[in-house]
């Protein structure tokens, strides 16, 4: 009797510690990758010259990632100009108006599977309806335009999320005065489920950052200038294409003479998710505090 | 209120960032096509904005893109690695910018010095397994490859894998398929510096002192046997742009060719066009 | 004092007209919005099968599904089996190493941590989901290609390599699902299963996980899409050979040999592959991909459908 209770206790420990190690490894892996790649790159970015001189090109990659930056940045702001609005409404649609029919199905079933698409699919999307068929080129408009439907999913699958946790009562009250319904959502609902949607626009931020298969197929990868979005002379010149952090540091791992720099564009793109997971939990921290108020 | 405020500051501060970059520079020129020959092509298009402030912008696409570009105007200058071909030969001249030499490349350890080039065909295409069949120790041979489509790799077929049939036709041997596939010069060299038994071929300024580069029938890979003609793995880089081109590409292609522009090409790895300027 | 009245009637009238038709204009700018997920679903489908599709012109179905060696230029050989194998052998073998773990990971976070060890853990595995896959690739070209080396006397580049990552990649999506699955067991479940006497582990395996089965099967299948769709980071450290991996012993039954997925060969290939056969070989070779995705995602669908269903009763 005795050696069974023991037998079942030495199990329960067994078992129990089994599962605290496995957390903790999964923490011990991480703090390994970041420390490794932190170790070989942060006294580059330290620097400061490296991050903000346009880079010059060539096999060993001299100068800095200037441009890489602002392409990211000008690749943020475009494909969100086209994805947080769609999405956002598509969000509000289904949220405050979609019927049970055949349509809200098609419409549901279409947003699950384009967020199961791997984004290489989305590249060669990219590539064959933007570059080749609309004759975009390669160009940071066509890399927007490919990723924005990346991103789509994450924002409308977070925003619908943020829109059924207002509280019912918020609408019929509004309803209640009178007001069109427009004017509740935009009025009433939307400001309270703000922090949400930031939330999911902060995540595809987070995506689009760190996107590199759709931006090699779609965006091209020059270096030469400041990105613009659309050529000044379009006719006649192509419009440009650009390179962004994470597609920098694949060609600087595998395709320059410069592989020890490759982390250093790896700091920064850790540094870029680590302030975006910080803005994000800052949000929810807010969300609650107001919820507790309530 | 106070919410629509921060939304109008956001969107003025957006709208403002992106049409920013649209103002900037308007006379430009473009260069499309191999990349193999764009980091060159960013080089000079760097040098020649700070020396005349006209921006060059600099695409990849591959050669046959790059020449297509330039056939219908998207592109003013295409950049190939391979001599154009009959039916592109219309309204469009070439001119050489530089020469492409390959370096085939062991890992240091490797004791071998030499290869004669039915050795390298039979290493390549698979027929030559381990390196004891060349006079080397009894260890497998690891081949590190260019991908499909490759000039680099296009060349390295041409010269190498091309055997003179007793009927006097060609026949192209195949290359062996179970072998590391590297993207560029760089990958490749840094598989061979990691892989004890590899070999592989870049062009030969990317070959340093981490990799060690073989002779060929006895004659080393340097820029001297490339002029004499005595080393064969080599190819021309050629610019090409429409018969009837303004005066901009004009000036630029003369930097281009200009002792300075001719500076870049060294830098790049790849070889200038005249002889002397290698050894500036 | 009546005509303003009047007035005032009428500019009611007109700004109720006015918001009205906002209203109706809002609403149908909602739907067309939502519509725009259909569009591109369709237009993805469509471009990617019409451009892969052409490769039949120059090459039979079956030469491409069931060809062993991949040369298109100098051969002309389209055969994508290799790669459809080593896919599938990468991510299942990135789910053996991670779903223990993952799973283990998540009971842990869910039944046992402390609020204060919880508050570790969650944010990091937070930042491992976010983290550029080719940081990762970049991790392990650098640090688990030259250990591989090392250890087996091969080139490094490998399966091996390409699982490890993969399994990092992954674990992020199987902790947080399945953690939500076991979070939504019934306390009283739990409660009664202790109140009869059984320890906390054995509460876990008879109760808890059960309880929470479907739930962790979604985060499973979820984490296989992810694996099976990635491409940068296998790229780097997979070594992208073009033909069928080495199976035998000595490579540890593949383990330790050169590989090529479905969607390495589309990034390695991409470059340089001009307008034809090659290029429209690499849509195929999407379009092959696609079709195990939208295959991994229906299995899911079934399964969150069954999940919700079992709730509800």
């Amino acid at each position: 009797m005795k050696t069974a209770i023991s037998k079942i206790q030495a199990e329960e420990n067994f078992a129990l510690g089994a599962l605290k190690i496995s957390g903790w490894l999964i923490v011990s892996v991480l703090i390994f990758i970041i420390g490794y790649i932190f170790y070989y790159g942060l006294p580059e970015v330290l620097s400061w010259h490296y991050l903000f001189t346009p880079p010059e090109g060539g096999r060993h990659d001299n100068g800095g990632i200037l441009y890489q930056i602002l392409a990211t940045i000008y690749l943020i702001i475009g494909s969100l100009i086209v994805a947080a609005p769609i999405g956002v409404f598509a969000a509000i649609y289904l949220t405050e108006y979609a019927p049970q029919n055949f349509i809200t199905t098609l419409i549901r079933f279409a947003i699950e599977n384009l967020a199961g698409i791997p984004s290489i699919i989305y590249g060669l999307f990219g590539l064959a309806f933007f570059v080749i068929f609309l004759k975009f080129e390669y160009s940071l408009l066509a890399g927007a335009l490919s990723v924005s439907i990346m991103v789509l999913p994450v924002i409308i699958r977070t925003s619908e999320e943020a829109l059924k946790s207002v509280p019912q009562a918020f609408r019929q009250s509004s309803l209640a005065l009178g007001v069109n319904k427009w004017q509740t959502i935009s009025k009433v609902v939307l400001p309270s489920a703000f922090p949400g949607i930031l939330t999911g626009i902060l995540l595809s931020i987070g995506r689009i950052v760190g996107e590199s298969a759709v931006l090699i197929l779609a965006a091209g990868g020059s270096i030469t200038a400041i990105p613009r979005f659309v050529s000044t002379t379009y006719p006649y010149v192509l419009p440009d294409s650009a390179r962004t952090l994470a597609v920098h540091l694949y060609y600087q791992a595998t395709s320059y003479d410069a592989r020890a720099k490759a982390f250093a564009t790896g700091v920064v793109l850790i540094f870029i998710v680590l302030f975006l997971n910080w803005c994000i939990n800052q949000i929810s921290k807010g969300y609650r505090k107001k919820l507790a108020v309530r | 209120m106070k919410f629509l405020r921060i939304k109008n500051i956001v969107l003025v501060f957006i709208l403002v960032l992106i049409s920013l970059p649209s103002f900037a520079g308007k006379n430009h020129i473009t260069i499309a096509g191999s990349t193999t020959i764009m980091p060159v092509s960013e080089k000079w298009a760097k040098a020649y904005k700070k020396k005349t402030g006209i921006v060059v912008n600099v695409h990849g696409g591959g050669s046959t893109s790059g020449i297509k570009a330039t056939q219908t105007g998207t592109a003013d200058i295409g950049a190939s690695s391979r001599e154009l071909n009959y039916s592109e030969k219309d309204h469009l001249k070439q001119i050489i910018i530089g020469k492409d030499a390959l370096a085939v490349i062991v890992n240091k350890s490797n004791q071998i010095k030499d290869l004669n080039i039915d050795q390298v065909r039979g290493i390549f295409s698979g027929r030559i397994k381990k390196w004891n069949e060349v006079g080397g120790p009894d260890k497998p041979i690891q081949i590190i490859n260019r991908e499909s489509g490759s000039g680099t790799r296009d060349l390295f077929t041409e010269v190498i894998m091309h055997i003179m049939l007793a009927d006097k036709t060609n026949k192209v041997v195949p290359m062996c398929l179970s072998s590391i596939v590297n993207n560029s010069n760089a990958e490749v060299k840094e598989s061979v510096k990691l892989i004890p038994n590899s070999v592989g071929y870049i062009s030969i300024g990317y070959v340093d002192n981490t990799v060690k580069p073989l002779t060929i029938n006895s004659i080393s890979p340097t820029p001297k046997n490339v002029y004499d003609g005595k080393y064969s793995l080599v190819r021309n880089l050629y610019y090409l742009f429409k018969e009837e081109n303004d005066k901009s590409v004009q000036s630029f292609l003369a930097y281009v060719l200009s002792k300075e522009g001719q500076l870049f090409v060294t830098k790049e790895g790849f070889l200038p066009i005249v002889e002397n300027n290698a050894r500036d | 004092m009546q005509e303003t009245k009047i007035k005032k009637y009428f500019e009611k009238k007109e700004k109720r007209f006015w918001s009205s038709f906002v209203n109706l204009f809002m609403e149908q700018l909602f739907f067309l919005s939502a519509s725009v997920a259909v569009i591109s679903l369709f237009l993805i489908t469509a471009y990617v099968f019409y451009n892969g599709f052409k490769l039949f012109q120059f090459v039979p179905v079956t030469d491409f599904l069931f060809g062993f060696d991949w040369d298109p230029v100098t051969q002309k050989l389209f055969g994508v089996f290799p790669m459809i194998i080593a896919s599938c052998y990468v991510t299942v073998g990135a789910l053996v190493i991670s779903a223990p773990l993952g799973i283990a990971c998540a009971i842990f976070l869910a039944e046992i941590a402390s609020p204060a060890t919880q508050q570790v853990i969650r944010p990091a595995v937070q930042l491992l989901s976010g983290i550029p896959s080719v940081v990762f690739g970049l991790f392990g070209l650098a640090f688990i290609v030259p250990l591989i080396q090392d250890v087996g006397d091969v080139a490094g580049l490998s399966i091996l390599a390409a699982i490890i990552i993969l399994s990092i990649m992954i674990l992020p999506t199987i902790i947080s699902i399945s953690e939500d699955a076991i979070k939504a067991v019934p306390k009283e479940l739990k409660e009664s299963s202790i109140a009869l006497g059984t320890t906390k582990w054995q509460t876990i395996l008879g109760v808890v996980l059960p309880a929470s089965s479907s739930g962790i099967v979604t985060a499973l299948i979820l984490s296989v899409g992810r694996a099976f769709g990635e491409a940068m980071a296998v790229k780097m450290v997979i070594g992208n050979t073009q033909t069928m991996p080495d199976f035998s012993p000595q490579t540890g039954f593949g383990l330790l040999s050169l590989a090529r997925t479905l969607t390495t060969n589309i990034v390695g290939d991409i470059e340089y592959a001009e307008p034809g056969p090659h290029l429209s070989a690499l849509f195929a070779t999407g379009a092959i991909l696609f079709l195990f995705i939208i295959i991994i995602n229906a299995t899911s669908y079934v399964c969150l459908r069954r999940n919700s269903v079992k709730s509800n009763s």
